[in-house]
């Protein structure tokens, strides 16, 4: 398969299919709004099903079949993910006018560049932020861990098994299933198995385009709660872009903060931990205390709950503790206790996790 | 009780790295526990870490976590604290009337007080889109080349390959890997032992601890000193590559699996 192909596939199953889920989902995410189908939500959505149906097919797989069949699970996941895609695929055609109306809202090149501290502050964003994902891309970042995640990907594309053999070595084991049950390294095998590309390269070069595109997301989206989203708030929400980026590229104080996570191991599941699902949670509780009547950001937090048990194994039990503590907090704020209440589901899928994981 | 409050102060020194950047942070939290009147933002920014921080740093906290999880890994509590965005957010509304050169100055400080990531050890300009160092990919194809065909081929390697060679390619298994670093991990290894923690090599023993590991090849740094030569052990030296001596027992067979998947 030629290499423009390979990017061609890849692509399609990580970015567009995710994208067009997460269309088919934002109304049931937002209240059936139409005229909030589109938005960044959407994006963020889509990643959180797709990584939601991930671990829902994985698992079974994993504890119900011989030696954890990963061509099946491959095979039911693409399944899934296009069966997901292809409702918000025709919706976009069909609404393509709004999804116009909601990019240029999104990018809003008049306000982008209306005042010279704006201007100046978004081009400066910009800029940073092609540095980070350049030096993503041309940087190799030494961790031991990788000798585990990024060799367990390799593993199930080349024997076609999940968790049989050992990383370090390639002997035969049990499953070591408190480590199985984070099945993020299945999710990057997959696309490699879609793609015909080295699940190596997708970790290693591809992966970190796509989560600090992802987290940057995030916390703009964030900056849009802090500031809020009209002309005169742009140039803060530049500001607190560029200080936030300038922040990740000089908190490697210690190999242990968010920021030494974000850029030097952005394809370990611990990474997506502290770097999206943390500051996830932490828009949900903001847009929770400001809009305590939508369901958006409980619908979003409990996607984010879902979807955590992917990623590293003690995730549900700082989401829990976040999402609780954060939900106490933000109910006493704002004198409401409803807000609290809201967010039990999202806690209660956290559990649901912590018992799989004290069960096996 | 003062010994887990001493682990607790370790781990928060060791987390800040004992670089002033996290001043800035108690500065913005100091400044929006006096200064912020929206009641949502001090409760996010301000009540919730402090009670994030004060759970941290309580000793049966510590020790309950300990039962569940490695000590190694209790700094992750603090990720709960929103750090970055608090600094972020103070500077814009500290600066507000003076974005540009404010977030300049703000910038200015956290590179003073921060360290790059980019100039850190553990980073070098990638070799290849894998980010492997070359001469795993060189080593790696050439032990494939000369495996016959084999997807269970078992090499020795230095440890400075032996985080990478299988996330190369897993059909390369490792007489030793990542696990004998690790304290605790694992049970000795005579392979690891004769390659690495003698000063010289000595090569008639590690034959011997080759043989009993099955392994097919072993490769050795040219640059690490050897007493005798594999060669007198009844290995052939296939070839040297990027430094590395490349050498094939003939007495080892290869292993043929069959395939596990319908692949």
């Amino acid at each position: 398969m030629s290499a423009l192909l390979k990017l061609v596939i890849l692509i399609l199953f990580m970015v567009i299919l995710p994208v067009f889920a997460g269309a088919a989902f934002t109304p049931v995410i937002k209240g059936g709004r139409d005229g909030e189908r589109f938005g960044a939500g959407t994006v963020v959505t889509g990643y959180f099903l797709s990584f939601i149906l991930c671990e829902c097919i994985a698992l079974p797989v994993l504890f119900l079949t011989p030696l954890g069949d990963f061509v099946l699970f491959s095979r039911i996941y693409a399944f899934l993910m296009i069966a997901a895609a292809v409702p918000g695929a025709l919706a976009v055609f069909r609404h393509r006018k709004e999804v116009y109306k909601a990019a240029a809202r999104m990018i809003k090149p008049g306000n982008l560049f209306e005042k010279r501290s704006t201007a100046v502050l978004n081009l400066a964003g910009a800029a940073l932020f092609v540095l980070l994902l350049y030096m993503a891309y041309n940087r190799a970042f030494f961790d031991g861990d990788d000798a585990y995640y990024v060799t367990q990907s390799l593993l199930s594309v080349q024997t076609g098994t999940m968790y049989r053999y050992l990383p370090y070595t390639g002997i035969t084991t049990s499953v070591d299933y408190r480590h199985a049950l984070a099945l993020f390294p299945m999710w990057t095998a997959a696309l490699s198995r879609y793609s015909g590309m080295h699940p190596t390269i997708i970790a290693h070069s591809i992966e970190p385009l796509v989560f600090i595109s992802l987290s940057a997301l995030t916390f703009y989206r964030i900056s849009g709660e802090l500031f809020g989203d009209d002309r005169e708030a742009m140039a803060k929400r530049a500001s607190f872009m560029v200080i936030l980026f300038v922040f990740w590229i000089f908190g490697n104080i210690s190999i242990f903060t968010p920021e030494t996570f974000l850029l030097t191991r952005t394809w370990q599941g611990k990474s997506i931990l502290s770097n999206l699902l943390i500051p996830g949670s932490f828009l949900c509780l903001i847009k929770a205390g400001k809009h305590p009547d939508e369901r958006a950001p409980y619908a979003e937090q409990f996607l984010l709950a879902l979807s955590c048990g992917l990623f590293t194994s003690m995730a549900p039990a700082i989401i829990l503790a976040f999402v609780l503590t954060g939900a106490a907090a933000v109910s006493l704020a704002v004198r409401d206790k409803t807000v609290f209440l809201k967010f039990l589901p999202a806690g209660a899928a956290c559990l649901a996790y912590l018992i799989l994981i004290l069960a096996v | 009780m003062k010994g887990s409050m001493n682990e607790i102060f370790t781990v928060i020194r060791d987390y800040t790295g004992q670089k002033a950047l996290l001043v800035l942070y108690a500065a913005a939290l100091v400044y929006l526990a006096v200064k912020e009147k929206e009641r949502l933002k001090r409760a996010l920014f301000v009540y919730f870490p402090l009670f994030v921080l004060i759970v941290f740093m309580l000793p049966p906290v510590y020790g309950l976590y300990m039962k569940i999880e490695e000590a190694a890994t209790y700094y992750r509590l603090l990720w709960m604290i929103p750090v970055s965005i608090t600094i972020s957010y103070t500077a814009v509304t500290l600066l507000k009337k003076h974005l540009i050169a404010g977030t300049a100055a703000a910038c200015a400080l956290i590179c003073a007080l921060g360290s790059c990531v980019y100039t850190g050890p553990f980073v070098a300009p990638a070799d290849n889109r894998l980010h492997l160092p070359q001469a795993v990919i060189d080593v790696s194809d050439y032990l494939i080349s000369q495996s016959e065909g084999s997807r269970n081929v078992t090499i020795a390697v230095p440890g400075e390959l032996i985080h990478f060679i299988r996330q190369y390619d897993t059909g390369l298994r490792l007489a030793f890997g990542r696990e004998v670093y690790v304290a605790g991990w694992s049970e000795p290894n005579p392979v690891y032992e004769e390659m690495e923690l003698r000063e010289k090599t000595d090569c008639s023993a590690l034959a011997a601890a080759c043989r009993e590991y099955r392994c097919n090849f072993i490769v050795l740094n040219a640059a690490k000193p050897v007493a005798g030569d594999l060669r007198e052990e009844g290995y052939e030296l296939l070839a040297l590559l990027d430094g590395y001596y490349i050498y094939k027992d003939p007495q080892m067979p290869f292993q043929y699996d069959a395939p596990v998947s319908g692949e």
